[in-house]
């Protein structure tokens, strides 16, 4: 004996046709299972409109205050750490060579001496190269370029820089939630 | 459902969505009882329901930007609620369950002392056939008889399709009934008759 679709009637609650009603009336007085299966749905679905909400103890809204803050708080903490151990971090990268040149101006304070002036000097040579070839540079490439990809790299450079001061904003400054 | 008035749900989550905080609090004033609810038909302890509706609102707060005003406030809570009470069912679902009569005697205010030691056993024997559901249609199960949401509502808060939802319900009651029948009598044989292997 099939079953189908009178297992699906049974558990249908939008309310059935008269002649699905009546068909699966005489199906139910003829099949035990589904007898047994239409009792314990009608017996259970009486149950479960269970009218009672259960609702928290009172305070709940004053316990919810005290936990945001306490999470506010703790991810408060949480940002300054990750500001400070970035601050540190950066701080630590520069420090290193800082170091080894205050190392090295202990150590021979006239080689270092001589050191320094050479490397001012040849950054100034590299500045003045560097300075020369971007100019020529720019100049082949102003030719080139037209005024929409001038707008792009504008823009560009815009949204970068925008991007760079939304996420310092954000980092440092934004309210914790 | 509708638990706080229109007005000034609008005000207080506008001013919510601005930073105010206190706007916040009276909106978990507003819904606590609904959210807690549904996690405690969820979870079925009372202790985790309301630590569960304390995360709920903490997570709705945190993003109470992605809320869409055109939808009820509340059911967003609930879908919120839901997710979350599943996750934690699906987390702890080797730890077994607490008692419901014991914290639902101690928490509603009705039926008073004239609520019978029977009803309390079908009470508690309606948790006990939802409580071996999958999380999800036991969620299914809570939304549509404690929430009377629509196919097309609960598909929504799940994250279903609504014949998803119609053929996990249908899986659903058909599998309380089953255990309904062991507790009260002979067994419901799914998917053959009592006499014959299944036709189904």
């Amino acid at each position: 004996m099939s079953h189908q679709p009178f297992e699906e009637w049974i558990f249908e609650e939008e309310g059935l046709p008269l002649e699905q009603r009546k068909r699966l009336q005489v199906h139910l007085d003829g099949c035990r299972r589904c007898q047994a299966l239409y009792a314990a749905w009608e017996g259970i679905r009486s149950d479960l409109a269970d009218p009672q909400m259960v609702g928290p103890e009172p305070g709940f809204a004053y316990r919810w205050r005290a936990r945001y803050a306490e999470q506010s708080l703790v991810n408060a903490r949480r940002q300054v750490s990750w500001a400070l151990g970035l601050t540190i971090l950066g701080a630590g990268v520069l420090a290193v060579p800082l170091a080894m040149q205050v190392y090295a101006v202990l150590e021979a304070p006239a080689a270092a001496g001589g050191s320094v002036i050479r490397g001012i000097l040849s950054l100034d040579l590299a500045l003045k190269l560097s300075g020369g070839f971007l100019r020529a540079l720019l100049s082949g490439v102003a030719s080139q370029l037209v005024p929409a990809g001038w707008a792009g790299i504008g823009l560009a450079l815009l949204g970068f820089t925008a991007v760079w001061v939304l996420s310092l904003y954000r980092f440092a400054f934004q309210p914790v939630k | 459902m509708k638990v706080a008035d229109e007005a000034a749900e609008v005000e207080w989550i506008t001013r919510a969505r601005l930073g105010d905080d206190e706007a916040f609090a009276r909106l978990v004033e507003a819904y606590q009882i609904p959210v807690c609810n549904l996690c405690y038909r969820l979870l079925g302890d009372r202790y985790d329901a309301e630590d569960a509706a304390q995360e709920v609102f903490l997570r709705a707060y945190k993003n109470l930007g992605r809320y869409d005003p055109e939808r009820p406030f509340v059911n967003w809570l609930l879908k919120i609620a839901s997710n979350h009470s599943i996750d934690q069912l699906r987390r702890r679902r080797a730890r077994p369950s607490t008692d419901l009569r014991e914290a639902e005697t101690a928490t509603d205010v009705s039926p008073g002392p004239e609520a019978t030691h029977a009803l309390e056993e079908r009470r508690q024997m309606v948790w006990e056939t939802t409580r071996r559901l999958s999380p999800k249609d036991r969620a299914l199960i809570v939304l549509r008889y404690w929430y009377d949401y629509s196919y097309e509502e609960m598909a929504e808060a799940l994250s279903l399709s609504s014949s998803a939802v119609r053929s996990r319900l249908h899986r659903a009651r058909m599998t309380m009934a089953e255990r309904w029948r062991e507790k009260e009598g002979s067994p419901v044989r799914l998917g053959g008759t009592q006499d014959e292997p299944s036709a189904v």
